[in-house]
């Protein structure tokens, strides 16, 4: 049963919810859209307040639903600081109707189902939450615009995304078939003694149709075709959205996942785990060097950054011993959050942008944009330096993590030289696809400052988006100034979490695993980025 | 189950042969004496144009989808209703320690019609249910 | 002698008989009845010349039911070139069969004494499955079954009559389908129960029909069966005048039969539910009693009563139909969502409230110990009445229905886009 305690821990998403609700249901009673805009500010800042206050300090006993370790802490605080700056970046100009308050309402919807993916620990409440993610997204991207490329876009979205979400409800299926319930912790252990009795034909299956339907969400090297005419089409936030929030989701999802079902030291799985993102980085930054469309140049950068998101991933999958998995979860963690700020910033000042009257759509159109907008240049140049990882800024932090755990488990795995081949693969091919990169974020920084216009017309900014991109820009100033907090936060989040639900799920012995978080966590401070 | 399901399995069955009798001694005994004219749309009168199956107006859909919506929403009160005064229904689930109490179902299914009722409220100030 | 198991099944397979040739008969001389009933009304005879073959003997016009099977029988089987010929066959099989089966959780009595002589060691119940603990879901799910017969009927035969016909009904039906279970849910809820010969034991050892304690469901499920059967003022699905036939235009011969069987035996099955669900079934006060033990007089006392109700109220249904004209589809739409799903919610959350009042652990020990068993069910009764009262009321006031239905060529286009709900969206329609 719900216990209390439970519904404490919800109250940010209840929040959410309900918020979204009400400013869903006060939008066709002729709400001004600048009140709407303000409540769904108020939603937000509420759900902060409560994620910090007490409320979420209530310890659970034995619950099947919901996971309240720091890694979902970790996660829903990369949620809300994502939407924080989605509901006050959002262009006020991007579309003026009566629908205001169906846009600000369906955009927390898909931020409460984030969290809710993130603290999930029950199949079918992940199921759901994943769904809380996709539906409002649906129609998020038909409210944006009104033209054939975006009605294509739209529809080719819902039908991939509803396949992919059959995908893994399937896998679900199947999983419960085998293991006989819904509780993601008993199902991982249920699922290795079922490997250990080697009945095991069906299991796999089941786990490839789930990451099948993960995979989508994070456009991952087979599923990732749908990402560039998508981004194209949907209007500049509605593009933001979808490079943020089912990465946050995918990623929760195979984190939690692979940490309860037990990363299995097996050659073979982790080879399917380092192809996906050697080929899903290659084919996104390759593909990102011919775009002159801006939406379509992004739409493949965030590709290329699935594919260092599954690095981790795969570091995760392949590693040995507690070292292996914290490496793995905490530098996609560290990843994550950045850049989801920096594709948001990136999203929130292209969404501000008009020149003319209209949204610019190509990187031409932004030529010489610096004389006009020097502050909106310099903080897209400092988003698109990040993500490409150029050392002062976070996005090298972030890399730098996921190439060093690849690294570490490629040394620490020498008695596997197959697996350590995979993992030293995974770290070249990660710093060339970072060669790589840098050349067009390095055309789009080019644009800005050097070229000259082409006509005599520059956009303008409004002038909440660009206040939202400068924010954005000092924070990853900031967190690469000074990366070590967030990293050693997330490490511990990776240590308190992952480390004792993959020893469970392995069925390691107590003692054995309270020795491996004493020493990770003894090892932390002296933890710098080159050890 | 076998008790529950032969009877009606039984009568779907005689049910689903006496209609397909009815349309088969029809094919039997009916005459066929089809002829040009009688084979034209209309005896009298232009062929239609077009196919028939057209775009038709996007307000079915709607209603279709807002039936699907309450429709599910409703069937999901179906086992409150049974089990509400049941003497094995929530009462004994309550006795048997699995709840905290009447009071919490009920208001959980009051909350959950008032969502329903929400959600006829958005659809009728969005004009979803306006035919014109 | 034959075993338990064999007695059973023989049991089963003679019900089914005799309701489905009951059923069949029973829609025949409806239609007869129809079309008498539509002459009475109108002034004139009806048929009345066909009675016992090859002689003068008219008996009212008794014949013709048999007359029209035959004719029907012998008529052409002709199937228009551009259908799409498998789904056009099986759509009437569809309806009827959904139809008929719905029969096999509707009792037609209480039940009849055991016959020893032939084998039967206990009462047997006059419903074929006996077992079936979700009775009223099943009846439910096959009548909504028809909307697939109608849907299918209107697309394969490729004429747009008939494929705005279906449109048309299948909008209408599963419009309606939303206050006919809220109504429905009133009433489980009230019992504890979806069998339906529970509903009506429950309303014989109370006394009191629902249709006194739920008014206000009584009228929403009613008026919710009515649209479902497709009766007027709610035969859009076929409305001669405007749409030649609806969805069965393009039918002729057996098909076309089976068709309007169903649509007849579907009044049939609303009439059942309405007397089952809110008129009591079988129970009459002073007349039936209550009790499980009957003799033969006691059942057969009972199953006339439940059919003269249902009688009553098919007769009730033919009345309307040749009284009422038909609606316009937005009032029915408007009907449909803004009247009826709201009253139905309404009535639910009535009930609910009521009948949480009443158990033991919140207020019915209080209530009963001030008003006594009596008093609490009227005090219920009153209050559904007044819920009723305040429903209607509240309708009357708001007038959901008013809208403005002056011709569009009428409106000039500064009018029309502020009626426009989303601004410079055009209009769907």
């Amino acid at each position: 049963m719900t216990d209390g305690a439970t519904i404490q821990r919800l109250i940010p998403e209840i929040i959410l919810v309900l918020g979204a609700s009400a400013i869903i249901l006060a939008s066709p009673f002729h709400a001004s859209a600048s009140v709407l805009r303000a409540a769904g500010r108020a939603v937000v800042l509420a759900a902060v307040l409560f994620l910090v206050g007490p409320g979420t300090q209530a310890v659970l006993q034995s619950d099947r639903i919901l996971f309240a370790d720091p890694l979902s802490m970790a996660l829903r605080w990369v949620t809300l600081i994502a939407a924080a700056i989605f509901v006050h970046g959002g262009s006020r100009t991007e579309r003026q109707d009566s629908l205001e308050g169906e846009r600000i309402g369906l955009t927390l919807f898909v931020f409460a189902g984030c969290m809710l993916v993130a603290a999930a620990a029950d199949l079918s409440l992940l199921f759901v939450a994943l769904e809380l993610v996709s539906i409002p997204t649906y129609t998020l991207l038909f409210l944006g615009r009104r033209d054939v490329g975006s009605s294509e876009s739209s529809i080719k979205y819902f039908l991939l995304s509803i396949f992919s979400s059959a995908f893994f409800l399937y896998g679900l299926a199947w999983v419960y078939l085998l293991t006989g319930t819904t509780s993601l912790v008993s199902s991982g252990s249920a699922a290795n003694s079922i490997l250990e009795h080697g009945w095991s034909g069906m299991w796999p299956w089941a786990v490839l149709f789930v990451f099948c339907g993960l995979g989508f969400k994070l456009a991952a090297f087979p599923l990732h075709f749908y990402a560039p005419d998508v981004y194209q089409g949907a209007t500049p936030m509605n593009a933001g959205l979808l490079a943020v929030a089912p990465k946050i989701v995918g990623v929760a999802g195979l984190l939690r996942l692979l940490a309860c079902w037990g990363p299995e030291f097996n050659p073979a799985m982790v080879a399917v785990f380092a192809v996906v993102p050697i080929i899903t980085m290659s084919v996104g930054n390759v593909g990102a060097l011919w775009q002159s469309h801006l939406r379509r140049l992004l739409a493949y950068s965030s590709i290329a950054h699935a594919g260092y998101l599954l690095i981790g991933v795969a570091v995760l999958v392949a590693g040995v011993g507690p070292t292996g998995w914290v490496d793995g979860a905490s530098s996609t963690l560290m990843y994550l959050a950045v850049y989801a700020i920096a594709s948001l910033g990136t999203f929130c000042a292209l969404a501000g942008l008009r020149i003319g009257g209209q949204v610019p759509e190509n990187l031409d159109e932004l030529a010489g944009l610096a004389r006009r907008e020097p502050w909106l240049a310099f903080a897209l140049s400092v988003f698109m330096f990040s993500m490409a990882g150029i050392p002062p800024l976070a996005g090298f932090w972030g890399k730098l993590g996921l190439f060093t755990g690849a690294v570490r488990v490629a040394q620490a795995v020498s008695s596997s030289p197959q697996v350590a081949n995979w993992m030293l693969a995974l770290a070249v091919v990660g710093v060339l696809n970072a060669a790589v990169a840098a050349a067009y974020y390095l055309r789009v920084v080019g644009t800005l400052w050097f070229r000259t216009p082409m006509i005599d017309d520059v956009p303008r900014s409004e002038p909440v988006p660009r206040q939202v991109a400068v924010l954005c820009a000092i924070l990853l100033l900031a967190i690469g100034v000074y990366p070590q907090a967030l990293i050693s936060g997330f490490r511990g989040a990776a240590v308190t979490s992952i480390v004792p639900a993959v020893s469970d799920a392995r069925g390691l012995p107590p003692a054995a695993r309270k020795l491996a978080e004493q020493s990770l966590v003894t090892r932390l401070p002296g933890l710098s980025a080159n050890d | 189950m076998v008790d529950q399901a032969l009877p009606v399995l039984l009568f779907l069955l005689a049910a689903g042969a006496l209609s397909v009798g009815m349309v088969v001694v029809g094919t039997l005994f009916g005459p066929r004496r089809a002829t040009a004219v009688k084979r034209m749309p209309y005896e009298s009168g232009m062929d239609p144009i077009h196919d028939s199956r057209r775009r038709f107006d996007v307000r079915f859909h709607l209603v279709a989808i807002a039936f699907l919506i309450f429709d599910v929403e409703l069937l999901f009160l179906y086992p409150w209703a049974v089990a509400s005064h049941h003497p094995q229904g929530i009462d004994a689930a309550i006795a048997a320690g699995a709840g905290s109490g009447r009071g919490v179902v009920f208001c959980g299914v009051l909350f959950f019609l008032g969502l329903v009722v929400l959600g006829l409220v958005y659809e009728w100030k969005r004009g979803v249910l306006k035919w014109r | 002698m034959m075993s338990v198991e064999t007695t059973a099944l023989v049991l089963v397979l003679v019900k089914i008989a005799l309701m489905l040739g009951g059923i069949m008969t029973a829609a025949a001389y409806f239609v007869l009845l129809e079309r008498r009933v539509a002459a009475w009304v109108q002034d004139r005879h009806g048929p009345n010349r066909v009675g016992i073959p090859l002689t003068k003997i008219r008996l009212m016009g008794l014949g013709q039911p048999l007359a029209d099977g035959l004719k029907m029988i012998f008529k052409e089987e002709y199937i228009p070139a551009q259908v799409d010929r498998p789904l056009y066959i099986i759509a009437p099989i569809v309806i009827m069969t959904a139809a008929l089966a719905a029969f096999a959780a509707i009792p037609l009595g209480s039940v009849v004494p055991e016959i020893t002589q032939l084998g039967i060691k206990e009462p047997i119940p006059l419903l074929v499955a006996t077992q079936l603990d979700v009775g009223m879901l099943y009846v439910f799910a096959l009548s909504s079954i028809a909307v697939y017969g109608v849907i299918l009927g209107g697309w394969s035969s490729n004429s747009k009559y008939s494929f705005l016909g279906g449109l048309r009904s299948s909008a209408q039906m599963i419009a309606y389908e939303l206050p006919l279970g809220l109504g429905i849910l009133g009433v489980v809820l009230a019992c504890h129960s979806l069998r339906l010969d529970a509903i009506i034991q429950h309303q014989a050892d109370s006394g009191v029909w629902f249709v006194l304690a739920q008014p206000l469901g009584f009228v929403v499920f009613l008026v919710a069966a009515f649209a479902e059967a497709g009766r007027l003022p709610f035969d859009l699905t076929e409305c001669e005048q405007e749409l030649v036939g609806g969805y069965h235009t393009e039918y002729g011969g057996m098909k076309l039969v089976l068709f309007l069987t169903a649509e007849f035996i579907h009044m049939i099955t609303a009439s059942f539910l309405i007397v089952i669900l809110y008129l009591g079934g079988w129970h009459l006060w002073g007349v039936t009693g209550s009790g499980v033990d009957v003799g033969w007089v006691g059942a057969l006392l009972r199953m006339a009563v439940l059919m003269a109700k249902t009688f009553g109220l098919i007769f009730f249904f033919m009345l309307i139909r040749w009284s009422w004209p038909r609606f316009r589809f937005d009032q029915l739409m408007s009907l449909a969502w803004k009247v009826m799903l709201p009253l139905g919610l309404l009535n639910l959350v009535a009930v609910a409230i009521c009948t949480e009042l009443a158990h033991p652990s919140v207020a019915g020990n209080w209530l009963d110990s001030r008003l006594g068993g009596g008093g609490t069910a009227l005090f219920f009764c009153v209050a559904g009445w007044g819920v009723a009262f305040l429903g209607l009321c509240a309708v009357a006031l708001t007038q959901p229905m008013i809208g403005d239905n002056r011709p569009r060529r009428n409106l000039d286009l500064q009018h029309v886009d502020q009626q426009l709900d989303f601004e410079g969206r055009p209009s769907a329609g």
